[in-house]
């Protein structure tokens, strides 16, 4: 861990320097902080107070009214809330823990051959990651297909599975292959960069000592790239709680009864996807606002669970 | 970690470059901020001189065959102009979404008419237009149609399409074309079955009297999975996503959907538990109706039963049409291999159903001469204009004069599904029909699936109309 | 800088090459899903891995015949599309890596108040469900008068990109020593110099990096055009291939492969080309 050091100018140059601190931190911050306003907190309230309204379709954007917490009412008389915030549970837990051990996995494999092949492999698993998600989302649709059309029945075949619609028979397989694919890739890049920084010295000492594969995995590796591991589980965790739009695209939270809908999933139906165009974006902004209290409050636990104090170091250099 | 001289470091190198990152980026940007000009959808821009009006419309397909929509449109331009005498000249930007989703095109239309950037004129289906009344999207027209009873042959709209276009005793839309959603059966596999020749093209005829009712279907498709003319699951294919002809097995068993009086939603408890009984009873019981239909890909269902591996299935009329360019079926086979029938009665005797779900032309409030908009509408709706949309994209005809046009009377298809339109229901035109309907069809699937029984899933999906839309909602 | 572990003298074959085998496993899904993209888009039809019919370029015709294709006569032609697509991949791009290494030098170096309040809420916001900021931006952008214009979609896919990206440039500017700097500074360069002269010039392969994931990330966005520029000459190529897609009624897989194909092509290329900067975006992660 380096140290931060201290530099201190001249008395006179102090004074003069803080302020110019000031006015340079709001120079470079100034755009980031404009579009930040402009584009993300003042929606964010706006769709706070419109959770609070009737807004939808039927009312448009000028014939709304101020309902209180009527919406929220509405959400927990549905039948359905329990079995939706359920589902999201399971789907981030299982999705995160496929993206970063898969991650994981992918990124050690493919540093521990050469440099080509790694290259290749990491390349491949990037695909999902940059492919646009209609098309990505169509080749799993066509593998889940029935038969005679759909892959998976064939590469299931030999082992004695019976042929089906996966999407309706095993839609949480689907959902789960849809994004752990997606995701993996994420964890993959950023762990293999993390990995390949370290320094190889300590890499070649370990083998002069005699160190095995696996313990230089443990050992070494892991422990050095816990930040990184750390980041990525964070980012996923809200990415994933955000993340709707791959099951849109497959199951669409179905089959029936909201069986793989999760509550992202949920608040974009309800604000944005009905079929006789009845949107109800109140509705969905109050849903939205809970989606939003959950993924706060998660992020918090693991921020604070992984000491985020640390990863958010002091700045190198400190001009007092 | 190597220490660099603060002086003397040579960044020559790279100033040209950083300047030259500049003031390319500089130009893209200014480039595209001054390319992208401020858009005027027609509706907006001034007339490029006094005497002509711009004016707007959007249509949808989303099947190909349908560009008539529009067309019908820009062909409607030249006669009014005629009558207009060049006070105004009208000029007309249409488009044609083909391929598309309703969805999306909807909330296009939603976001545009907040902005006021909307077209003048607007095709949606005419249950879309009751959730755009309430914020004023687009006009009544009783006033208009009165007005113009004489422009084009508005005179001769079938009297039972308006009810579709009214909500709370005001007119909204102007019928552009309807369909009938029958059922289907191939006559090849009847005729496997050991059915005759009459018995087979009687059968629509049967069905219509409520000689044969719904138990004969049954047993039919059961029959025809025993004998091993179609596979297991393959007696009956039903719609595999949402749509209006869902609804038809609700209206076979009687239920009601909206209340003339207060315009209200309406659910029949009994009709809807039969019309998810039906549903499960095929699934689960007697087998007839694969448990993979609920969200089947289009693709696959519209290949399986070209492919004569199904008995009877439901599509809508439009779907003849479709088959033969999309699918590359033959007219001839199709004719020969095919046959059409309403939905059958729930019980000898009973009356056969089948939905319809007329699309309609509507003014927008931001249309700059509504007057001027209508009647372009009404230029549109002629019979020959109407005939080659309807010929072209297997859709029925909205003009009773439509019968006696040349064009339309050559198609064989449309004439011999005319008469459905007597046994043909609506579904409602209410803001909150999508929320209404959202629920029952997640309920139809979950009792396709076999998760919950129909007795529960009724009283479930009850349950929760009236959490959800409650006071609009009237449980019978 | 690869770090190869490298085999042993006397280790074991099979630990050789075990990661082969298991990442060649592991990957096989992606690769069948990629190849059949591919080659669906080159016969009628497709079931399973069995092609149905002569190997043909039909599909391909709406580059060169669109007119032929019906799902393609009533849309704008491929390449304006193209083009468009380009401009808005290109210009989110290098706005969010200006805006981005701007904020994250900030980050990585500057104390100010609120630091960390920001630094959380960055990466907060990232949490916030942005398909329902929609409605609401909607709002924001119609005061602004940047509805249905390309700026205001750029704008908003930038303001998207940002928590990210800040997240990457703090990383990259944390692991440059400071001692560069300092005698800048000490010397009495301004920190606006010191950063535009020095630093960004140390960071290239990062901004490399992110700039072209934010290219590809552009590229691929479908929601934000669509809803916020609905006039038809502004399209991207995402809608065409959504709009292709229809209602499950219509769809025609060797078309939409075609498309499909077409559409991911530029990103690939570019992948296969930038793969090593791609792979450098988390350099030096040792932290803490």
């Amino acid at each position: 861990m380096a140290r931060i050091e201290e530099i201190t100018l001249p008395r006179e140059r102090q004074t003069a320097a803080r302020w110019r601190f000031n006015a340079t931190a709001l120079l470079f911050m100034g755009p980031a902080i404009a579009l930040v306003l402009v584009f993300f907190i003042a929606p964010v309230i706006i769709t706070f107070a419109m959770s609070f309204t009737d807004l939808a379709t039927s009312t448009g954007l000028s014939n709304w009214q101020w309902i209180g917490p009527e919406n929220y009412a509405r959400i927990f008389r549905s039948q359905f809330w329990l079995p939706i915030l359920g589902n999201t549970l399971v789907y981030v837990a299982v999705v995160l823990a496929f993206n970063v051990i898969v991650g994981l996995g992918v990124a050690l494999l493919s540093v521990h051959m050469e440099p080509k092949a790694g290259g290749v492999f990491r390349a491949l698993w990037l695909l999902p990651r940059i492919s646009p998600s209609v098309v990505y989302a169509l080749m799993w649709t066509w593998a889940a297909a029935s038969p005679p059309f759909g892959m998976l029945n064939y590469v299931v075949a030999p082992f004695g599975l019976e042929p089906r619609y996966w999407i309706q028979s095993d839609p949480w397989l689907i959902v789960i292959f849809i994004n752990g694919f997606v995701g993996a890739s994420f964890g993959m890049l950023i762990l293999t960069s993390a990995i390949k920084a370290i320094p190889e010295d300590l890499f070649r000492a370990a083998q002069v000592d005699g160190a095995s594969a696996l313990q230089v995995i443990r050992r070494i590796t892991l422990p050095l790239i816990k930040w990184p591991i750390l980041f990525v589980l964070v980012y996923q965790t809200m990415s994933l709680f955000a993340s709707y739009e791959y099951i849109y695209l497959t199951t669409n939270g179905g089959p029936g009864l909201f069986a793989t809908e999760t509550w992202s999933l949920w608040a974009f139906h309800s604000a944005l996807s009905n079929y006789y165009g009845n949107l109800e974006f109140a509705y969905g902004a109050a849903l939205a606002a809970i989606l939003v209290i959950m993924g706060l409050g998660i992020s918090m636990v693991l921020l604070r669970v992984f000491r985020f104090g640390q990863l958010v170091a002091e700045p190198r250099v400190e001009v007092d | 970690m190597s220490k660099q001289p603060s002086r003397g470091v040579d960044l020559s190198a790279y100033r040209v470059s950083r300047r030259r990152f500049l003031m390319g980026t500089g130009a893209l940007v200014a480039g595209v901020a001054c390319s992208t000009t401020p858009v005027s959808s027609g509706t907006q821009a001034p007339a490029a001189s006094a005497g002509t009006l711009e004016m707007a419309a959007w249509t949808i397909g989303p099947d190909a065959p349908s560009y008539y929509r529009r067309d019908n449109l820009i062909s409607a331009v030249e006669p009014l102009n005629k009558a207009l005498a060049g006070k105004p000249t009208v000029k007309l930007d249409a488009t044609f979404e083909s391929g598309g989703q309703w969805g999306d095109y909807l909330q296009k239309f939603t976001l545009a008419a907040e902005a006021k950037t909307s077209p003048d004129i607007i095709l949606a289906g005419h249950e879309n237009l009751a959730p755009w009344v309430g914020p004023n999207y687009i006009i009544p027209l009783d006033d208009l149609i009165k007005k113009y009873q004489s422009e084009g042959d508005i005179k001769d709209v079938i009297p039972n399409l308006w009810n579709a276009m009214k909500l709370k005793g005001k007119t909204y839309g102007v019928p552009q074309d309807t369909e009938a959603r029958p059922m289907y059966y191939r006559k090849d596999l009847l005729a496997k079955m050991g059915w005759t020749k009459d018995k087979i093209d009687g059968l629509p005829d049967a069905v219509k009297k409520g000689d044969w009712a719904w138990p004969d279907f049954v047993a039919t498709a059961k029959e025809a999975i025993a004998k091993g003319v179609v596979g297991p699951g393959m007696g009956w294919y039903t719609r595999t996503s949402k749509g209006a002809d869902v609804y038809m097995f609700y209206y076979q068993n009687g239920g009601e959907m909206q209340d003339a009086a207060t315009g209200k939603l309406v659910i029949t408890k009994d009709a809807l538990q039969k019309h998810y009984q039906v549903h499960a009873d095929a699934v689960r019981n007697d087998k007839i109706l694969t448990q993979a239909i609920y969200g089947m890909d289009g693709k696959i269902f519209d290949q399986t039963v070209m492919d004569g591996k199904v008995l009877f299935f439901n599509a809508g009329t439009w779907k003849w049409s479709d088959w033969q360019t999309t699918y590359k079926v033959p007219a001839q086979s199709l004719w020969d291999n095919v046959g059409f029938m309403l939905i059958p009665a729930a019980q000898k005797g009973g009356k056969p159903v089948t939905v319809s779900h007329p699309l309609a032309y509507a003014v927008t409030s931001n249309a700059k001469d509504p007057d001027l908009a209508f009647r372009l509408i009404a230029n549109a709706t002629t019979p020959d204009l109407n005939s080659r949309h309807s010929v072209t994209s297997a859709h029925l005809a909205v003009l009773t004069t439509q019968a006696d046009d040349p064009t339309y009377k050559q198609d064989k298809f449309l004439l011999a599904t005319g008469y459905m339109l007597d046994f043909t229901k609506f579904i409602p035109n209410h803001a909150k029909f999508g929320i209404y309907d959202d629920v029952l069809y997640r309920f139809l699937g979950a009792v396709e699936q076999g998760q919950v029984t129909p007795a529960a899933a009724v009283d479930s999906a009850v349950k929760e109309l009236q959490g959800q839309i409650g006071d609009e909602l009237i449980v019978k | 800088m690869a770090t190869v572990v490298a085999p042993v003298p006397g280790r074991s074959r099979w630990l050789v090459l075990m990661p082969y085998v298991v990442l060649a496993l592991a990957t096989l899904p992606i690769l069948v899903l990629y190849v059949w993209l591919f080659y669906s888009s080159f016969f009628p039809r497709v079931e399973g891995f069995r092609p149905i019919g002569d190997l043909t370029f039909d599909n391909w015709r709406f580059l060169w015949d669109p007119a032929s294709v019906p799902q393609m006569r009533n849309r704008p032609p491929v390449i304006p599309l193209t083009v468009n697509t380009l401009l808005f991949a290109t210009l989110t791009s290098l706005i969010s890596l200006l805006v981005s290494s701007m904020a994250g030098y900030a980050f990585s170096r500057l104390r100010f108040k609120g630091r960390r309040v920001f630094l959380g809420g960055v990466l907060l916001l990232h949490s916030f469900p942005s398909v329902t900021l929609l409605i609401a931006l909607f709002v924001v952008l119609r005061t602004l008068g940047l509805y249905d214009k390309l700026v205001g979609v750029i704008l908003v896919q930038t303001a998207f990109a940002l928590p990210f990206g800040i997240w990457i440039m703090k990383g990259f500017f944390d692991n440059i020593p400071w001692d560069l700097e300092m005698s800048a500074l000490v010397d009495g360069a301004g920190r606006l110099r010191t950063w535009w002269r020095i630093m960004l010039p140390l960071v290239k392969p990062g901004l490399l990096a992110l700039g072209i994931l934010l290219f590809v990330e552009g590229w691929n966005q479908f929601l934000l055009p669509f809803v916020f520029m609905p006039s038809g000459s502004q399209q991207t190529l995402s809608t065409l291939v959504r709009g292709i897609l229809g209602e499950g009624r219509f769809v025609d897989y060797g078309l939409l492969t075609a498309v499909g194909l077409y559409y991911i092509a530029p990103v690939l290329i570019l992948f296969v080309l930038a793969q090593d900067q791609l792979m450098r975006i988390y350099s030096g992660g040792v932290k803490g």
